[in-house]
């Protein structure tokens, strides 16, 4: 499993947990100490992130969609964030 | 007109006690059977909590808190792994329906205008703090209360800190950083971003002081018309069923 732990411009930080299956992610757990209202949602993020190719840009892009579309307020971190914390897991960080 | 608020008594219990407590009264009073509700309250044994996203073992030192009796719990709330020390802060919880008029639609409006029953209670002591957005009260650039809030069951939850007195050394056994890194240069450094209501005014103050100066700071703050109240039997069997089921359960705790 791979795991990386990242510091947002802030002070709040993302821990992610991941597996990833042909440049796909298979199974990801996301932690940290942000504010995301409703907080059922996190669960329902990371299942909606399965399958997703592992890219700045497309993660980015689905994680927004997904805030967006549910009506999501997270605190602290932004979709670019998180896309960031899974890729410095994958041993892509563009920082 | 002023708010009608049940104050609930000034308690000591553990950790699980304290955070299912919350949850009793935000899933009664979601089916009215529980009123506008503040309670104040301190942690017996000493606890961390944990927010609702982060890992236990990715924060705490487990192994540490089992070997002095500190209690851990996960929160139904956001944000960052908390200290609670018995002898040295006071935790509070205001749960009202999300249709009160003290709960603001935006949630960072609402964290401004509830902590502002907190500011009123430091200046009963003489203390100048203010809000520093998001979530924190700070006095001067150091901060001396953190708060969180959720909604959930047609409630609006808002529960923090204010800190009497401050014991790093112990904060950062419980919380997992590096033992070697415990420098004399962090325990400074956290004493120059944290201060405590002892810090400031000396050790005279009381733990019923401040808890004095914060009742009537709510009240004067979020002009409340406080009536002790307890909570009713239903509420506690829901508060015993929740430790089980939840905030005494490693299902719960150790969930990420």
């Amino acid at each position: 499993m791979l795991k990386s732990t990242y510091k947002v411009a802030g002070g709040k930080m993302v821990k992610i947990k991941l597996d990833v299956q042909d440049n796909k992610i298979s199974r990801i757990v996301i932690m940290g100490d942000f504010f995301m209202h409703p907080e059922d949602a996190l669960p329902e993020l990371e299942k909606y992130l399965v399958s997703t190719e592992v890219s700045t840009v497309s993660l980015t892009r689905r994680i927004a969609t997904f805030l967006e579309k549910n009506n999501v307020l997270v605190v602290g971190v932004t979709p670019g964030d998180f896309a960031e914390a899974i890729m410095l897991a994958v041993g892509f960080s563009q920082k | 007109m002023p708010h009608s608020i049940r104050l609930l008594e000034f308690a000591t219990q553990n950790a699980p006690m304290n955070m299912a407590t919350d949850e009793s009264i935000m899933k009664h009073m979601a089916k009215g059977n529980a009123p506008p509700t503040l309670r104040f309250y301190r942690w017996n044994p000493s606890a961390v909590s944990i927010g609702v996203f982060q890992g236990m073992t990715e924060e705490v030192d487990l192994d540490y808190c089992r070997d002095n009796g500190i209690d851990y719990v996960r929160r139904i709330t956001g944000g960052g792994a908390v200290y609670h020390d018995y002898n040295g802060e006071i935790t509070y919880s205001i749960i009202l329906p999300k249709d009160h008029p003290l709960v603001k639609p935006s949630i960072i409006e609402s964290y401004k205008s509830l902590c502002s029953g907190i500011i009123e209670g430091l200046a009963n002591l003489g203390i100048d703090a203010e809000f520093r957005p998001i979530n924190d009260i700070v006095v001067g650039e150091k901060k001396i209360s953190g708060n969180a809030q959720t909604r959930r069951y047609s409630c609006m939850l808002q529960h923090g800190t204010i800190l009497l007195d401050l014991d790093v050394e112990t904060m950062f056994s419980v919380l997992k950083v590096p033992k070697e890194k415990i420098s004399d240069k962090m325990i400074s450094d956290v004493n120059e971003r944290v201060t405590s209501v002892r810090d400031l005014l000396g050790e005279g103050i009381s733990f019923d002081d401040l808890y004095n100066a914060l009742v009537s700071g709510f009240s004067k703050g979020l002009d409340l018309e406080i009536e002790q109240g307890v909570l009713s039997q239903s509420e506690k069997e829901m508060v015993e069923s929740l430790i089980e089921s939840r905030y005494a359960s490693d299902e719960w705790n150790l969930s990420r």
